[in-house]
């Protein structure tokens, strides 16, 4: 009887994904946790968005916690993204991986002739996975052998119809949990019927026709437990997508000359008053904003505001970077630093800049993100927090014709 | 009303979790917005005409608002002298009104590189999600917060 290994095929971490929020190492010490409650699972491939940086290791971290920890990428093409495994300088060589709709064919074709491997990810999303471009446009799936059906992002409709497309067109299946927090590693994985320790051995397996893996949810890995049957692909539940939206190809255009330009926004002061408003506005009851002896005691020796109010005054924005694409936006994250506390009296000042732009896409189509990020400091010259909003620009009527 | 029990690095461990159900009405949302000073959206928050033109079937919740939910759900359990050192949430997914939302917070990791005041205290890292009663995690994302040792 062979060694069997478990392993997560599709996880992002905050080293190299815009919207991840699990490092390597959380992932890591969740695993072990995971572990004592007597779930399987020996390891993950770190398949960051759109980059894949050919000096980062993570296998001395990894074998800190006896686990595999390996690496490949998920890059965007006109059937939705594709997960790659056994990335090699010479694959990278023939495509620009920021590009979010490269021509598939030539990347399964690209990975297998090098070497490596591709496999369709999140086979049933609607736009960024294969199944509805099967459906709509009569993709012939040239070239690929292996999709993801079971996707831990996913819910079951979508992950059904991949298994439907997997059955018709005779394809190979894993599962995986694309994970962007910690706590949804593994939720689901695959299980090989071999050992395996490096991308090399991966690889290898998913390129062996008679090699034997199958996908599995991280409940079912548990010694007696009555495994789950595949999700099924008939549309009980139908998600709510827009139906919109395009994958692009066009060049995204911006002016490039505004991003990292800081500019001052506006100041105010910080008073009790202000401070006492705030809390009665959004019932912030904790005493070490509103009563003044339970905070002389505590570690501030005084009120103080809540990190919140930073916000709550109105400020400029940075420069505009005048992004051409879309004819809506909408918020797509928010990201808040607090470092110092803010005390009445206070003067605080915010300076904002543009601190990115890039596109990729997603179930509802092609988007465009602007990150702004502004950071408030005081009289003194210290940060004592900062606020990160990304907005996504998105395309949601029909566009020309030919659509 | 905030609770003012107080909880204790010690006292937590990876792998804890808790959990509270909001369910946002347009009365909540047209309050939240006057009282954060948001911009209205173009009126997507509140008016169905206008949700629409901005291709969705119906007013959402806005992002700060379910970003709000989530830090309400931490600062509670943490107690007044925790702190919250970063809330990094991603809107993947509309939040419509009178959803049913479950708001859970999971301790993913603890360790002692906190520094409560000088105190010694210990960071403890959550991943925090705003899930649906469609089976969908509208809103993802992490918090570090910093809450006292016992002494």
């Amino acid at each position: 009887m062979p060694d069997a290994t478990y392993l997560d095929l599709h996880v992002h971490s905050s080293d190299g994904s815009d919207d991840a929020g699990g490092t390597v190492e959380g992932y890591l010490k969740w695993i072990a946790a995971r572990r004592k409650l007597g779930f399987k699972i020996d390891g993950f491939v770190v398949t960051e968005h759109r980059r894949f940086d050919l000096d980062r290791d993570y296998s001395e971290l990894a074998a800190r916690y006896d686990a595999v920890v390996l690496r490949g990428v998920e890059v965007e093409t006109t059937i939705g993204h594709v997960l790659v495994f056994g990335v090699t300088p010479e694959f990278l060589a023939k495509f620009d991986l920021s590009s979010v709709s490269l021509p598939y064919e030539e990347v399964f074709k690209a990975a297998w002739e090098t070497g490596g491997v591709a496999v369709g990810a999140h086979a049933g999303r609607p736009r960024i996975g294969c199944v509805e471009h099967v459906d709509e446009r009569g993709v012939t799936l040239e070239g690929v052998r292996v999709i993801e059906a079971l996707n831990g992002g996913s819910n079951d409709y979508e992950n059904g119809r991949a298994f439907d497309l997997a059955d018709a067109r005779g394809l190979r299946v894993i599962g995986s949990s694309d994970s962007h927090f910690v706590s949804a590693l593994g939720r689901c994985l695959t299980r090989f019927d071999r050992t395996i320790k490096t991308m090399d051995d991966l690889v290898a397996t998913l390129r062996d026709p008679s090699a034997s893996f199958a996908p599995m949810y991280l409940d079912d890995t548990k010694d007696g437990v009555e495994p789950r049957p595949r999700p099924s692909g008939a549309a009980v539940f139908l998600p709510g997508t827009s139906g919109q939206g395009s994958l692009g190809g066009d060049d995204l255009e911006y002016d490039r000359s505004v991003v990292g330009r800081e500019v001052p926004v506006g100041k105010f002061e910080v008073t009790r008053e202000l401070i006492a408003e705030y809390c009665e506005a959004l019932d912030q009851t904790n005493p070490l904003y509103t009563d003044e002896a339970f905070a002389a005691a505590g570690p501030h020796k005084g009120i103080i505001a809540p990190p919140g109010i930073v916000q709550s005054v109105r400020m400029d924005g940075p420069p505009d970077p005048k992004v051409t694409f879309g004819d809506t936006t909408m918020m797509a994250g928010q990201r808040h630093e607090y470092y110092l506390p803010v005390r009445p009296g206070d003067t605080i000042e915010g300076f904002a800049q543009v601190k990115e732009v890039y596109e990729k896409t997603g179930r509802s189509g092609r988007m465009v993100f602007v990150v702004r990020r502004t950071r408030y400091a005081n009289q003194h010259g210290e940060d004592v927090a900062a606020v990160e909003s990304t907005s996504a620009h998105r395309q949601v009527k029909p566009t020309g014709e030919g659509e | 009303m905030a609770d003012l029990t107080q909880r204790y690095f010690e006292d937590v461990s990876v792998g804890d979790e808790f959990e509270e159900t909001q369910q946002p009405t347009h009365d909540h949302v047209v309050a939240f917005i006057a009282a954060a000073g948001l911009p209205d959206g173009g009126g997507r928050f509140t008016d169905p005409v206008r949700a629409k033109a901005a291709g969705l079937p119906a007013p959402i919740v806005p992002g700060p608002m379910s970003a709000s939910m989530l830090t309400r759900l931490v600062t509670d359990w943490m107690g007044p002298l925790g702190r919250v050192l970063s809330l990094d949430v991603s809107f993947r997914r509309p939040v419509h009104h009178e959803d049913l939302l479950r708001c859970v917070a999971l301790v993913t990791d603890v360790n002692g590189e906190g520094d409560f005041e000088g105190t010694g205290a210990g960071a403890v890292h959550l991943d925090v999600t705003l899930e649906n009663d469609r089976g969908e995690k509208p809103v993802q994302g992490t918090a570090v917060v910093e809450l006292p040792r016992r002494v």
